[in-house]
């Protein structure tokens, strides 16, 4: 799976890295000073790249737990994201990562401790419980069998009780939850959409069904999941598609288990969604018909308020309204 | 489909022999090609290696979408001679630059370093040419980084110093790593496959057809090719003037009755 490993040369001798290097005896080593000299170069396909991304392990040296984004939570008061690794697995079209980096190696950072210090120091600022999503600038458990990290995060927020942690994963790889004991405090959210459009979107990702039966498993162990219909995507049958995939989901997983479900319209920064149109030139949703105000491209608003009312109208009667967390991003006073 | 880059015509002369290419142009540096595959020949030095890269990418843009492979001799401390290396760091005046591999290769890797005069001091283990930095930084303006590679062949060591270097070795040397070189060449050409997809057949015709009507500005120009490029995305066909149902009176209509062209149709994403 992975042939390259960049390493910077302060974790040459990480006890995580050599743990990697074990795991990949055959990929070829390369040291380099700091891992911007992979990551951020200019001249980089990231579409040429995804055939087969390198790896590079470094140093995370600052800013390692951040506000989240304004409108971005599932009911709690304060809200933070961390990545521990930057770039996904999967190659969805719709993701904004292809827009926001240069490259499409993975950059795995080693040092859980300065993360996991960082979000004690932040939560012993706060006077309520906060929330750390953790998936924001990658999927949470996809190279978990590589990274062990939730493994570790887990077994560290287990005595943590004021901080709250969300996984957010389309991964099947659900082993080091059902290892442990399920925490009160972390909520596993998987990103679902429509069979349709998982097939047409989501490439490289696992079947929707495989998703749902992965949560069904760890809400079987006692974990409280998430469910994040997140980005809906508009089609001309939106309603037949939605109506059969909500009805789908809800139908088998177990309603008690289900600790939020949050909505969010497809939406991108102006300047990444340029850059996956260049990327991606025959791609019929970065080329069919988007609305632009200052800050986002999204669907046009008439289409994008129908989904989204749609899709809450669904969520509300199977969950009730309290679950229900929409991420409302619309592109309304189109320019 | 490859752009060989050599020094020598005595590097070149294995690389003509097996891809079967003919000359093509002389000067002001001489290329070769098959119709597929492409080579220059640019001369020794850094100079020559960056201007000789410039001009043909600029001569040619097309082969900007190719993979660019610089093949040639160097010297290594201590490397066996006639091994061939993938250079996997490059040593720069102000830190390094790494070649982005993104195929599969199983040549050893190894740094390089590009000197100005020849050089036969063989301190450390690096292997010396006198073209490779300037190459790789030509032509990463212009070729995506994942496509510009460099291969070395050890033709001096410390115990086979380049005093004792005989010239007519240098055929021999490439020729003995050829099905190598062209191997992973052909593993950069099917990388070289998953880049954008190039302007469809037929747009730029499309567009004078439409200029020919019109007067676009250039920011309108600019337009014009995003939605046609965006209609033909979603209809693989490209919609000419004629293809309008009502004429436009100016540009700015054009472009307007395309946008509504294009919400028309109909969206379904499997």
């Amino acid at each position: 799976m992975i042939d390259t490993i960049y390493i910077e040369e302060a974790v040459q001798q990480h006890p995580r890295t050599l743990k990697v290097l074990e795991r990949f005896p055959k990929a070829r080593r390369i040291v380099c000073e700091r891992y911007g000299e992979i990551f951020n170069r200019a001249q980089q396909s990231f579409r040429v790249q995804k055939q087969k991304p390198a790896l590079v392990l470094a140093h995370k040296s600052g800013n390692r737990v951040l506000p989240a984004p304004a409108d971005y939570g599932i009911g709690g008061q304060h809200n933070f994201y961390f990545s521990h690794l930057y770039n996904c697995l999967y190659d969805c079209r719709y993701c904004f990562l292809q827009g926001m980096y240069r490259s499409a190696n993975y950059v795995m950072f080693v040092n859980y401790e300065d993360f996991f210090d960082d979000i004690k120091e932040q939560q012993d600022k706060l006077d309520a419980p906060g929330w750390y999503f953790s998936g924001y600038d990658c999927d949470s458990l996809a190279l978990e069998p590589v990274t062990h990290f939730v493994s570790e995060a887990l077994q560290w927020f287990a005595h943590q009780p004021q901080a709250n942690l969300e996984l957010r994963t389309k991964s099947t790889q659900i082993r080091s939850l059902l290892k442990l004991e399920p925490l009160d405090n972390v909520v596993v959210a998987c990103s679902l959409s429509p069979d349709p459009i998982a097939r047409s979107l989501e490439h490289d990702a696992p079947s929707l069904d495989r998703r749902i039966a992965a949560l069904e498993k760890v809400a079987e162990a006692g974990w409280r999941i998430g469910l994040r219909f997140d980005p809906l995507i508009w089609c001309d049958d939106y309603k037949e598609v939605y109506a059969k995939f909500f009805d789908d989901v809800f139908s088998r997983l177990p309603q008690a288990s289900i600790h939020s479900v949050s909505t969010g319209s497809f939406r991108l920064p102006p300047e990444f969604q340029q850059k996956l149109a260049k990327l991606y030139p025959r791609d019929a949703l970065l080329a069919g018909p988007l609305a632009r105000n200052d800050r986002w491209v999204g669907f046009p608003v008439e289409r994008e308020q129908a989904l989204l009312q749609f899709a809450q109208d669904q969520v509300v009667g199977a969950v009730g309204q309290d679950r229900f967390f929409p991420c409302q991003f619309s592109a309304e006073n189109v320019s | 489909m490859t752009v060989y880059v050599v020094a020598l015509p005595a590097e070149a002369r294995p690389i003509i022999d097996a891809l079967k290419l003919k000359r093509k142009i002389d000067k002001p540096w001489s290329t070769y090609s098959n119709g597929d595959d492409h080579l220059l020949v640019t001369g020794i030095g850094q100079l020559n290696a960056a201007a000789a890269c410039g001009w043909l990418i600029g001569h040619a843009p097309s082969l900007a979408r190719l993979p660019w492979l610089n093949i040639g001799i160097a010297g290594h401390a201590s490397h066996a001679l006639g091994e061939l290396f993938w250079v996997e760091k490059l040593q720069g005046v102000r830190g390094g630059y790494y070649p982005a591999l993104h195929c599969t290769n199983a040549l050893p890797g190894a740094v390089l370093k590009t000197v100005d005069e020849p050089c036969s001091l063989y301190v450390d283990e690096k292997l010396v040419d006198m073209e490779g930095l300037a190459f790789y930084l030509t032509c990463s303006r212009f070729v995506p980084l994942e496509l510009v590679h460099l291969l070395k062949v050890v033709s001096d060591n410390r115990e086979n110093p380049l005093e004792s270097f005989d010239k007519k070795s240098v055929p021999g040397l490439i020729q003995n790593n050829i099905d190598k070189i062209i191997s992973f060449s052909t593993a950069l050409t099917q990388l070289a496959d998953s880049l954008p997809e190039p302007t469809p057949v037929g747009l730029e015709e499309c567009i004078l057809e439409y200029s020919s009507r019109w007067r676009f500005s250039h920011s309108q120009t600019q337009q014009l090719y995003k939605l046609l490029n965006r209609y033909y995305a979603l209809t693989q066909l490209l919609l000419s003037p004629n293809d309008l149902e009502t004429k436009a009176r100016d540009a700015k209509q054009v472009l307007s009755m395309l946008e509504v062209e294009i919400e028309k149709l109909p969206v379904v994403l499997r």
